[in-house]
């Protein structure tokens, strides 16, 4: 009797440590967003060199590219999908904090003279710091630090170098610990 | 004097399907069978059961024609699931 009573205990043990760890890919949001602001950060950069007036053309480009891409992956995406998780829902409203706070921070920038950036840089690590923790994946966390050291260094540096360091950021934070999670799920197929 | 185990839960499969849908906010039929190895029938029959009983809610769809089964636990399966687990707990190690 006590015997089939451990069974039940086991059983229940197996899945719940099955389902608790399970979450949805969404490593092609990262991948979006990742080299949309690389390649935003480092054209405002080039264009500068060249005395182009409109050097922020990139990101006026591709920050609505961006986002319609990222609808329409996320669309895509949920039809495939089997479960809802916590830590789906978790990510879900972390990010569309730090959404809110990348939009007001990028709405207020004036005020923040040239020191936009290093704040954008700032919440990118919290984003990666937390996202990467609560999906057990090392590379992200270690890329949301990243983000902190660089941002404290990109707060004593003038606007250009600010561009390079946002582009070092998103690499490290976003496209490299990307790759590696649409890596795990490919594995995992 | 032990408790009598609750005879809805004391079930081996449904007491997967439980503990499944315990993690997660919902799943869908295709991986309840995957994860639990039962066949579509049996895991439909107690998907109906552990609905009868109130401890899940069963919503039936359609995606691309394809009928969608989605499953998730209510707070009536939360508390039945906390309670077997004390239960169990106490046949186990009693005190």
């Amino acid at each position: 009797m006590e015997n089939n009573q451990q069974q039940h205990l086991d059983l229940i043990a197996e899945m719940i440590n099955t389902a608790r760890s399970e979450f949805n890919d969404r490593s092609f949001i990262y991948l979006i967003w990742g080299w949309a602001v690389f390649i935003a950060s480092l054209s405002q950069y080039a264009l500068i060199k060249m005395n182009v007036e409109y050097n922020f053309l990139g990101w006026a480009i591709l920050m609505p590219l961006a986002a319609v891409a990222q609808m329409i992956g996320l669309r895509k995406q949920k039809r495939k999908e089997r479960i809802k998780t916590m830590i789906d829902k978790v990510s879900g409203y972390l990010w569309t904090a730090l959404g809110v706070c990348f939009g007001i921070t990028l709405f207020s920038g004036n005020l923040l003279q040239l020191n936009a950036y290093p704040v954008l840089i700032l919440l990118y690590g919290i984003g990666t710091f937390v996202s990467g923790g609560i999906m057990d994946l090392k590379p992200m966390v270690i890329g949301g630090v990243c983000c902190w050291v660089i941002a404290l260094v990109a707060f004593h540096t003038g606007f250009e170098i600010q561009l390079l360091l946002l582009a070092l950021s998103i690499m490290v934070s976003y496209i490299i610990p990307g790759y590696i999670l649409k890596n795990r799920f490919k594995q995992n197929v | 004097m032990f408790k009598e185990l609750d005879p809805v839960l004391h079930s081996q499969l449904r007491l997967a399907i439980v503990s499944l849908l315990i993690s997660l906010q919902e799943a869908e039929f295709t991986y309840l069978k995957e994860k639990t190895k039962a066949t579509s029938g049996n895991l439909s029959v107690q998907l109906d059961k552990l609905k009868t009983e109130g401890y899940i809610e069963v919503n039936k769809t359609f995606r691309n024609n394809y009928p969608l089964t989605v499953c998730k636990i209510t707070k009536k399966g939360i508390d039945a699931f906390d309670q077997y687990v004390k239960d169990l707990k106490a046949y186990i190690n009693p005190s």
